[in-house]
């Protein structure tokens, strides 16, 4: 390999495996966009030299390739989606059984938020990155970066409060 | 915009972790999609994968079916024009046909000029002229 791919793997794999399954709660397809990332990186290994934060690049290029996943599966699978209700989570499991309870009614909230509020925060709240970064790596304005992520906490709020008074 | 209690809350709750099995399996097929496969790339497969690219794109699959339809509709259009060619050159008679429907033409016309001895049209004689002591005086009379 022309480059340390091993390292981006090591480096970066974890917080893009998070993302791409939160963003398309399915595992097949995380590791599917998983690989199509580190083959284009592979493949054109001089994209990255001009990437001023490398995590925000490879969470850009996941991001745009599990988009093109959905809208090449969006035709195919439409009328499918009914019958899935399944959805894999991205969020680890707990022993205890109140915490169980309430990563299970966060998993639900997350899958039914919309898509792009999906993957704004996660961004902000598990990626860690900031309104500026995460406006650049979905190629979005700072404002609608900031909106998205507040409507998609009111909504998470709003669904877990109830349960996440009782805890607390 | 300040990070309340429960954002806190939400940023505690762990991700799960990508399996292990994966890094050896992704790392070993990029390896494995790369380098090689740019070698053996056939033509048809580029073209495969620039098709597959276009469909793909927003209306790709319209455009392909407009495409096609002209394509179809292209096909038509030489096929019909080669099928009139060819049955114009069947159906055109020979030289000597021609010459018989030639002849006939000539006797029918000639037919109706009123010259029915020969087949073949008698032109006309042209007038003779003469010297003008020669010509007898016309008179008209009312």
């Amino acid at each position: 390999m022309p480059f340390d791919l091993e390292r981006l793997y090591d480096e970066h794999a974890q917080a893009l495996f998070a993302f791409l399954l939160n963003f398309t709660r399915d595992e097949n397809d995380t590791r599917d966009v998983l690989q199509e990332v580190f083959t284009k990186l592979a493949r054109h290994p001089e994209s990255l030299r001009d990437a001023r934060d490398e995590r925000s690049f490879l969470l850009r290029l996941a991001h745009n390739a599990a988009i093109d996943l959905m809208r090449r599966r969006g035709t195919r699978e439409k009328y499918h989606e009914q019958f899935e209700t399944e959805h894999c989570s991205a969020i680890a499991p707990s022993s205890d059984p109140d915490e169980t309870a309430f990563r299970a009614e966060l998993s639900a909230a997350l899958g039914e938020l919309p898509a792009d509020q999906r993957a704004v925060v996660h961004l902000k709240l598990w990626a860690g990155l900031t309104f500026e970064q995460i406006a650049a790596t979905l190629d979005i304005p700072l404002n609608t970066a900031a909106s998205r992520y507040r409507y998609g906490l009111d909504k998470l709020r709003a669904r877990l409060r109830p349960l996440y008074d009782e805890i607390k | 915009m300040k990070t309340d209690d429960f954002e806190k809350r939400l940023q505690h709750v762990p991700q799960r972790q990508v399996p292990d099995s994966w890094r050896t399996e992704i790392l070993a097929n990029v390896k494995a999609n790369t380098a090689p496969r740019e070698e053996t790339d056939s033509i048809l497969a580029l073209l495969r994968k620039a098709f597959l690219l276009f469909i793909h794109r927003p209306r790709g699959l319209a455009w392909t079916g407009v495409g096609a339809a002209w394509i179809l509709i292209l096909m038509l259009n030489f096929s019909a024009r080669e099928g009139t060619s060819s049955t114009m050159a069947q159906t055109m008679p020979s030289i000597d046909t021609m010459h018989a429907l030639q002849k006939q033409k000539q006797f029918l016309l000639a037919e109706l000029n009123g010259a029915t001895t020969s087949s073949e049209a008698i032109p006309p004689k042209p007038p003779t002229v003469g010297p003008r002591s020669n010509r007898k005086p016309v008179i008209f009379s009312a």
